[in-house]
C-alpha cells in the first residue's frame, strides 16, 4: 500500500505530518501563553480598577480632614463615576453588588462631621466598603495570585496594606477629633489611641517589609527607583504624624480639636500615602503590562521560528524531490529509451557524489558492460556464423570462384610460359617440361576443389537429425537479424506450433532459409512507399510435409522471369553469381523435398520449402 | 638515354600468397629473360634492399592480412614510388578505379593473357626508367652545384633571373669584370651548354634570388 505511492506522495505525505505535528505544538504552545497573557490582562484590569478607587480614598480622607462642604461635590462625582458603568468596563469582576454598597455609603456620607456622631462612623463605612471592593476586585482579577515576587508584593501593598493603612489614619483622625464630644474617658481614649497606634506602627513595618521582599523579587531595581522614595517618605509621614498626635495627647490630656497643625499633619500622610499608592499602582501596572508584552513577544518568536520552520522542512522536501524524484525520472527514462531504440551508447549526465550519483554511475557502467556484451555477442553470433560455415550461399559461391580461379590461373600462365620456352631461338625443354608438370598439378588442384564443393552438397545421410523447423526458424531469424535491421525491415513469424519433426541435415537447411531471408530482405532495398515486410511461416500439409514460407512485400519476379530464377547463373543482383537458389533447390531436392515460388499479394514473392515430415518410427 | 647500355639489368618483384600462382608468372616472366624475385607476403618484399636496377611489382589484391590495395598506399607514404600491376581473381570496377587513381599501372584480371602481363611489364619498367633518370639528373646537378662558391651561387641566381652584369655587379658591389669570371666559371662546373640550359637547370634546382632589394 505504502509501498506503491509515489516519492513525491511519500514526501509530501512526510511533509505534511511534520507541518501538522509543528502547527499542533504551535497550537498548545500559543494556548499556553494566550491562558497566561489571559491572566496578566485580567489583573491590569483588576489593578487598573483598584486604581480608580483610589479617588475615592483621597475625597473621603480629605473630608475626614476638611470636614467641609466641599468634599460633598466631590463625593457626588465619585457617585456618579462609579455607577457610569464602571462595573461594566470590569470584565469578569463580580463587583456590582459591592459598588452598589460603596455607593450606598457616599449617600450616607454626613455633610459635616457634626451630622455623624450617631453610632458607626460613615467614613468608616466608606473605606469598609471601598477595601471590600478592593478585595474582590483583586481576588476576582487573579491579583492575589500574582505568579512573580516583585509584583506579588506590590499588588499585596496596594490591595491590603494601603488601604488599611489609609483607614487607620482616618480612625485614628476620626478618634481625635471624635474625643472632646463624645466626653468619654481620657484613659479609654489613651488605650483606644495606643491600640490603634499599635495597628498602624506594624501596619507600617508590614508595608515596609513587603517592599523590600518586592525590591528583592524585582530584576534590577526599577521598582526599588519607582516606588521607594514615595512608599518611605508615606511612611515617614505617618510616622510624624503619629509623633504629633502623641504630642498632642500628652499635651492636653484631650487634644485640641482645632489644632490645624494636626490636621496638616493628617494632610501630609494621607496625600502621602496615596501618592505612594498610586506610585505602587503605576509600577504595578508597568510591569503587568511588561509581562504582557514579552509574553506576547515569546509567543510572537514562538510561531514565527515554527513557520520558518515549517518553511524550511518544504523547501528541504522540495530539494529532496528535485535531486532525488527527477534524476530517478532521468533514469528512467533513459533505461526506458535503452529498452526502445536498443541504442546501448547512452548515459546518463547526472553529477553528484551523492546516492544517487553513485547510482548513475552504477546505472552508466552498467549500460556500458550492456554494450560491450552486446558488442561480445554480436562478434559471438559472426563468428557463429563463420565457424559453422553458415555462409551465405553468395559467400560461399565467391569462394569457391576463387578456389576455383587460382589453379585456372596458374594453368593458363603455365602454359603461355611453356609456349614461350619452346618459342625461344634455343627452346628451354626444361623449363617448358617443369611449367606443362605444374599444369597437371593445377589442373588436379582445381578438380580437388570442385569434389569437395560436391562432397559438400551431398553429405552423408548419417549427417540428417531429427529437429524442428520452428527452431531452426529461430535461430536463422537471429542470425539474419542485423542483416534485416540493415535493410530496415519489419519481420513477421508465423510458426505454427505442433508441426512435425523433419529429418533433415541442419546446416544445409540452415544455409537454404538464409539464403532465402536474405535475399528477401534484399528484394526489398527499392522499396520505399510502403513498409518492408518479411514474414516467415511455418505449416504442416499432408501432401507436402513441412512447409515454410518466406514472403516479402518487394517487386516481385516478372512471371517470365519465374521459370529461370533457379538455374545456376541466372541472377538480378549486379553483383550476385547466381548460384544461391540453384543450390538451395538442390538442398532441398536432395531432402526429398520441393523449393517453389508464388506471387505475393499485393505485392512481393513467397518462397515455399516443403521438407516430408518425419512420423515416429520412421527412419 | 644514352646510357642504357651500362644499366643494371631490371627486375620484376611478385608478392602473391598462391604458389602456384607465383610459380607460373615466374617462368612466364624468365621465358622471356626477365629477372624475377618471388615474395609470399609484402613483409617479405620489405625485408630486403631496394632494388637500384629499374624494378617493378607485381601484387596480387587478395592477400593475407594487408591486401594488395592497402599495401600500395603503405609503399606511397613510405615515398617508395615502384611501378604496380595489380593482378585479382575478380575485381570490380570501384577497386580497379581505386587502384589506377593511386598509381598502378595496370590492373589484370586471373587469368590474364600472357602478352598484356608482358606489356604492362614493360611499359612498368619504362616509368621506372624515367623516373630514376629524372631523379638522377637532379642529384647530378645538385652535385655540381655544390661545387659552386657561395659568391658564384649569388651570381648564378641574379644571372638566371634575367639581371645583366652591370645590375648583378650593383647588386652584389664587385666590378662588371668580376661578375663576368664568375659567370664563366658557373657555365664551366654546372656544365651548361648555353645559358637558357643553365636557367633551366635553375629551374630543376630551385634556385632563386635570395635577397632580394
Amino acid at each position: 500500500m505504502f509501498r506503491d505511492l509515489s516519492t513525491s506522495t511519500k514526501l509530501l505525505l512526510l511533509c505534511g505530518l511534520f507541518v501538522l505535528s509543528l502547527a499542533v505544538t504551535t497550537y498548545s504552545l500559543v494556548t499556553e501563553k494566550q491562558i497566561a497573557i489571559q491572566f496578566a490582562r485580567k489583573e491590569l484590569i483588576g489593578s487598573q480598577y483598584i486604581a480608580a478607587l483610589r479617588p475615592t480614598y483621597e475625597v473621603v480622607l480629605a473630608q475626614q480632614g476638611e470636614r467641609g462642604t466641599v468634599a460633598l461635590i466631590r463625593t457626588d462625582e465619585l457617585i456618579r463615576v462609579l455607577t457610569s458603568g464602571r462595573a461594566g468596563k470590569a470584565v469578569g469582576l463580580e463587583t456590582a453588588e459591592l459598588e452598589q454598597a460603596l455607593v450606598e455609603a457616599l449617600r450616607d456620607l454626613p455633610l459635616t462631621m457634626a451630622e455623624s456622631t450617631n453610632g458607626n462612623d460613615p467614613v468608616q463605612n466608606v473605606l469598609a466598603k471601598a477595601r471590600n471592593l478592593i478585595v474582590r476586585a483583586a481576588d476576582d482579577s487573579n491579583l492575589t495570585l500574582d505568579p512573580d515576587i516583585d509584583s506579588y508584593y506590590l499588588q499585596t501593598i496596594v490591595t491590603t496594606k494601603l488601604p488599611a493603612w489609609l483607614a487607620q489614619l482616618a480612625r485614628m483622625q476620626a478618634l481625635f477629633h471624635r474625643s472632646a464630644p463624645s466626653g468619654t474617658s481620657v484613659e479609654e481614649h489613651r488605650i483606644r489611641f495606643q491600640v490603634l497606634e499599635g495597628v498602624l506602627q506594624s501596619l507600617l513595618d508590614d508595608t515596609a517589609n513587603d517592599l523590600k521582599s518586592a525590591f528583592r523579587g524585582n530584576n534590577g531595581d526599577s521598582v526599588k527607583k519607582a516606588t521607594g522614595g514615595a512608599l518611605y517618605t508615606a511612611i515617614a509621614a505617618s510616622r510624624s504624624y503619629l509623633d504629633d498626635l502623641k504630642a498632642g495627647m500628652h499635651d492636653s490630656g484631650a487634644a485640641d480639636p482645632a489644632s490645624d497643625l494636626l490636621d496638616q499633619s493628617f494632610a501630609r500622610a494621607t496625600s502621602s500615602a496615596t501618592a505612594a499608592w498610586t506610585a505602587i499602582q503605576g509600577e504595578l501596572d508597568r510591569i503587568l503590562r511588561q509581562r504582557i508584552d514579552g509574553l506576547l513577544a515569546r509567543l510572537r518568536g514562538g510561531v514565527g521560528s515554527t513557520g520558518v520552520l515549517a518553511a524550511l522542512s518544504l523547501l528541504v522536501a522540495y530539494l529532496t524531490l528535485r535531486y532525488i524524484v527527477t534524476p530517478l525520472r532521468r533514469l528512467e527514462a533513459v533505461a526506458t529509451n535503452v529498452r526502445e531504440t536498443k541504442d546501448y551508447r547512452l548515459r546518463i549526465a547526472y553529477d553528484s557524489k551523492d546516492e544517487i550519483g553513485q547510482l548513475a554511475v552504477a546505472f552508466n557502467d552498467m549500460l556500458s558492460e550492456l554494450s560491450s556484451a552486446r558488442e561480445r555477442e554480436k562478434a559471438e553470433q559472426t563468428e557463429l556464423a563463420r565457424t559453422s560455415k553458415l555462409m551465405t550461399i553468395g559467400t560461399m559461391t565467391a569462394s569457391i570462384a576463387h578456389e576455383v580461379n587460382q589453379p585456372l590461373a596458374a594453368v593458363v600462365t603455365n602454359s603461355n610460359a611453356a609456349l614461350r620456352w619452346l618459342a625461344n631461338q634455343e627452346p628451354n625443354l626444361d623449363e617448358a617440361r617443369a611449367a606443362l608438370k605444374r599444369i597437371i598439378d593445377n589442373g588436379h588442384r582445381a578438380s580437388k576443389v570442385i569434389g569437395s564443393i560436391r562432397a559438400m552438397f551431398k553429405k552423408d545421410l548419417a549427417e540428417r537429425t531429427r529437429f524442428n523447423v520452428n527452431d531452426l526458424a529461430r535461430e536463422v531469424l537471429l542470425l539474419a537479424q542485423d542483416s534485416l535491421q540493415a535493410h530496415q525491415v519489419t519481420l513477421r513469424t508465423e510458426l505454427r506450433d505442433g508441426v512435425p519433426e523433419v529429418l533433415a541435415d541442419r546446416v544445409q537447411l540452415q544455409q537454404v532459409l538464409l539464403n532465402l531471408i536474405v535475399n528477401g530482405a534484399e528484394a526489398m532495398a527499392e522499396v520505399t512507399d510502403r513498409e518492408r515486410l518479411l514474414q516467415v511461416s511455418s505449416d504442416f500439409h499432408g501432401a507436402d510435409g513441412v512447409v515454410i514460407t518466406v514472403t516479402d512485400s518487394g517487386t516481385g519476379i516478372d512471371p517470365k522471369d519465374v521459370n529461370q530464377i533457379f538455374e545456376p547463373f541466372y541472377t538480378t543482383k549486379a553483383s550476385g553469381m547466381g548460384m544461391g537458389l540453384a543450390i538451395c533447390r538442390s538442398i532441398v531436392e536432395s531432402h526429398g523435398g520441393r523449393l517453389w515460388v508464388t506471387p505475393a499479394h499485393p505485392s512481393g514473392t513467397v518462397f515455399h520449402v516443403a521438407i516430408p515430415g518425419s512420423m515416429v518410427g520412421e527412419g | 638515354m644514352t646510357k642504357k647500355t651500362s644499366e643494371a639489368q631490371p627486375v620484376v618483384f611478385v608478392i602473391d600468397d598462391d604458389p602456384s600462382v607465383r610459380e607460373a608468372l615466374s617462368s612466364l616472366f624468365r621465358s622471356i629473360g626477365l629477372r624475377v624475385e618471388l615474395f609470399a607476403s609484402p613483409a617479405e618484399f620489405l625485408s630486403t634492399s631496394p632494388s637500384t636496377a629499374p624494378s617493378c611489382l607485381v601484387l596480387d589484391v587478395r592477400l593475407p592480412g594487408l591486401s594488395g590495395l592497402d599495401f600500395q598506399t603503405e609503399l606511397a607514404k613510405a615515398n617508395m614510388h615502384i611501378p604496380i600491376i595489380f593482378i585479382t581473381g575478380h575485381g570490380d570496377i570501384p577497386m580497379t578505379v581505386k587502384a589506377m587513381k593511386a598509381g598502378a599501372v595496370e590492373f589484370l584480371t586471373k587469368p590474364f593473357r600472357d602478352q598484356d602481363m608482358l606489356d604492362a611489364v614493360q611499359l612498368a619498367f619504362a616509368k621506372d626508367r624515367a623516373r630514376r633518370e629524372s631523379e638522377k639528373t637532379t642529384t647530378d646537378l645538385r652535385a655540381n652545384f655544390e661545387t659552386l662558391t657561395a659568391r658564384e651561387q649569388e651570381v648564378m641566381a641574379l644571372a638566371t633571373a634575367g639581371l645583366m652584369n652591370k645590375q648583378i655587379a650593383a647588386e652584389i658591389g664587385v666590378s662588371e669584370i668580376t661578375v663576368k669570371f664568375h659567370r664563366g666559371n658557373v657555365m664551366r662546373k654546372m656544365g651548361a651548354r648555353s645559358f637558357a640550359d643553365l636557367v633551366k637547370m635553375a629551374g630543376v634546382l630551385g634556385v632563386r634570388r635570395a635577397k632580394a632589394q
